[in-house]
């Protein structure tokens, strides 16, 4: 059987289910790398050019780490998945990036383009259109669409990708975690729900008792109501989902919202500034924290439990 | 109404034409310097590019100046300059500035925005006259840039040097003065003239050629890349360069009458980089692939730190410059960037290209002897 890597890094978090969804209906076997670690990171870091952001190294040592084990690798090239709207240049160079990291290892372009949709059979690699069926092609696509729906409507009621990628995928059940107090948590899909690189910061929360509500629990449509503050649209689509969630949060009530961004990364260095002026207007605590590959655990769980003592005696305040 | 507008090499030139000749007064903020430098990374988020921070640092100074209104352009993506004018609107009114913002968008944005825009900066003069004078400010970019070309090609090669910048800092002064479409050739016709005059003789072995690629605010603002085609041409380098203030307006402002040059893009770069990547990436990899093609000697790519565009760029170039063995120098500069650092690392790719040319020829006549 063909084995396909699915590197676990950038908008697998997104669309992970979709693509092994997909290729396990086509008969092929999909492989998805191992969660980041240190000797991951350290290859990706090695080979990205120094001032690539830290989601892209991350992505490129999850390219080499399965670079061995599989036969084809299948990269996306997201240049857009809204009309007018944009990921980021360095989605769109993707592929380009990773054949200069692995070299001639074969690859697959998955691509969502302005006129092709992601779930479309225009976006999928040439090799697989030229070697299943019209049909088969057609039937999986149904079936990972039908899988997409379920995975949204999981994150949607509170899970995080991970857990809802064990119950779409292993038939677990899980119930989300139910906590009085609410704390936001925003940032790209990436840099929140790679474990290895934000130092786990949603099981430190967790820990703490707290309720994490991330972007990924609210609809796009409700996140459209809350662009309309905005002078000019965002041609960001992950920026529209932070800075919408960002106003979401307000509204319903946590304590606090905790910002992971990564160094380096273009579009947040001018959305953190919309942001933090959205937390004076609106006054709600912010604690904005920069990632990369040096963050050292001690420096950044001091930050976090400051800003929850913060929050704990702020609460104490307006209880009296 | 006193309007100001963001610097970029010569662009100044022809909007402080444009500006006054519909019935404005243009308030050019000073010369970009240190003390732009300063006010634009103090104010300016951190992780920005440098374009975004030296913009703001020429607001200021020109706000300070006593302008009333900022003309800024616009995008739609995916680079960030589409959303600067936005988040230093923002922070010039944190700062307690009042001024009026005229954004000028591309047809693909907001229109309503574009079109207030115009409607203000249209407000002085009869239609015909605004047409008169951005004819004007067209022929004078084309004619600038063409004057900048001719300088870049003598300055390796002039008897005096000195003498050679001379002459094109009073081409450059005449050519801001004029007030007549047809007088602008003649000031071309001058510089040539001048430049002639000084040329060396030719001998047998024309200088390196060098050609500069990257990010285009960083390509045209020497007073922000360190003046790198003045040095460049001080050591004898001749710097070959398409991209230019009028290329640019060629291709997005009237790409439908000169659509030749986003072809040229596609085509060229089409092996190395399938996709548009926004910005000048993917123009930076085919005007690379065109010094490869046209054998030239090097190549300097300049960009911004974390400019997103220019970075996927700058992964592919290691491909590109092993097809055409054409080496290349990757310069990132941001706010903290010295001279000194610069000199030595062009200097030390300069000696390269020298000691690479030699060996090529020596080579040759092996082969021919």
């Amino acid at each position: 059987m063909i084995k396909i890597g699915i590197p676990r890094a950038l908008l697998y978090y997104w669309y992970g289910p979709i693509w092994q969804v997909f290729l396990t209906e086509l008969g092929l076997s999909p492989l998805v790398s191992a969660p980041t670690g240190k000797k991951l990171l350290n290859a990706g870091v090695k080979a990205a050019v120094d001032e690539a952001c830290l989601p892209v190294k991350v992505f490129l040592g999850h390219t080499l780490a399965l670079k061995s084990k599989c036969d084809v690798l299948l990269i996306p090239r997201l240049v857009s998945i809204n009309r007018k709207d944009y990921i980021c240049p360095k989605f769109m160079g993707l592929p380009e990036m990773t054949k200069q990291a692995v070299g001639d290892h074969p690859i697959m372009v998955w691509k969502s383009e302005k006129n092709c949709a992601l779930g479309s059979a225009k976006a999928l690699p040439e090799a697989l259109r030229q070697g299943f069926s019209y049909g088969q092609i057609r039937k999986g696509l149904r079936k990972a669409e039908q899988a997409f729906r379920a995975y949204y409507h999981l994150l949607q009621q509170g899970l995080l990708p991970v857990e809802a990628e064990k119950v779409l995928l292993g038939g677990a059940l899980l119930s989300p975690e139910k906590s009085q107090r609410a704390i936001g948590l925003i940032g790209h899909p990436y840099c929140l729900y790679d474990s290895f690189i934000n130092l786990d910061t949603i099981g430190l929360l967790r820990r703490y008792g707290f309720k994490v509500l991330a972007p990924e629990f609210f609809t796009p449509q409700q996140i459209e109501v809350e662009l309309g503050v905005l002078a000019k649209p965002l041609f960001w689509t992950l920026s529209q989902r932070i800075f919408g969630t960002f106003r979401l949060l307000c509204k319903q009530k946590v304590e606090g919202v905790i910002y992971l961004s990564a160094f380096a990364c273009g579009p947040e260095a001018l959305i953190g500034e919309l942001i933090k002026k959205e937390a004076k207007v609106l006054g709600l605590p912010l604690l904005q924290l920069d990632l990369d590959e040096h963050s050292g655990e001690a420096g950044f769980v001091t930050r976090i439990e400051a800003f929850i003592d913060l929050l704990n005696r702020k609460r104490r305040l307006s209880c009296v | 109404m006193r309007l100001t507008f963001p610097h970029m090499g010569l662009l100044s030139i022809p909007v402080e034409t444009l500006i006054n000749g519909l019935g404005h007064e243009a308030v050019p903020a000073p010369p970009t310097n240190k003390r732009t430098f300063e006010l634009g990374a103090k104010y300016s988020p951190e992780g920005a590019c440098l374009p975004f921070k030296i913009n703001l640092g020429n607001f200021i100074e020109g706000l300070e100046q006593g302008a009333e209104g900022i003309v800024m352009a616009g995008g739609v993506g995916p680079c960030r300059f589409g959303y600067y004018a936005q988040i230093q609107q923002q922070i010039l009114e944190d700062l307690g500035y009042k001024f009026k913002l005229l954004l000028l968008e591309p047809l693909g944005g907001k229109r309503q925005e574009l079109y207030h825009a115009v409607q203000v900066l249209l407000e002085n003069v009869p239609l015909h006259q605004a047409v008169a004078a951005l004819r004007l400010a067209w022929q004078k970019i084309r004619w600038v840039d063409q004057g900048n070309a001719l300088f870049r090609y003598d300055l390796p090669r002039s008897k005096d040097q000195r003498e050679t910048q001379r002459s094109y800092e009073r081409f450059l002064a005449a050519m801001r003065q004029e007030t007549k479409v047809l007088q602008l050739g003649r000031h071309y016709q001058k510089l040539a003239e001048w430049l002639k005059k000084n040329r060396l003789p030719e001998t047998g072995t024309p200088p390196i050629r060098v050609k500069i690629i990257g990010e285009i605010y960083m390509v045209l603002e020497p007073r922000v890349n360190f003046h790198l085609e003045m040095l460049l041409g001080e050591m004898g380098v001749e710097v070959v360069r398409s991209m230019s203030i009028s290329q640019w307006a060629e291709e997005h402002l009237l790409g439908f009458c000169y659509p030749h040059h986003r072809h040229r893009t596609a085509l060229l770069s089409e092996p190395f980089l399938a996709s548009s990547v926004g910005g000048h990436g993917r123009e930076t990899i085919a005007e690379m692939v065109d010094a490869g093609v046209n054998r030239l000697d090097g190549v300097i790519q300049v960009l911004p730190f974390t400019c997103m565009p220019e970075i996927v760029a700058q992964s592919i170039t290691p491909a590109v410059s092993a097809t055409y063995q054409l080496p290349i120098l990757t310069l990132v500069i941001d706010e903290h960037s010295a001279e000194a650092g610069m000199m030595t690392r062009l200097e030390a790719f300069v000696d390269l290209l020298r000691r690479k040319k030699v060996r090529f020829k020596s080579l040759q006549g092996y082969v021919k002897g």
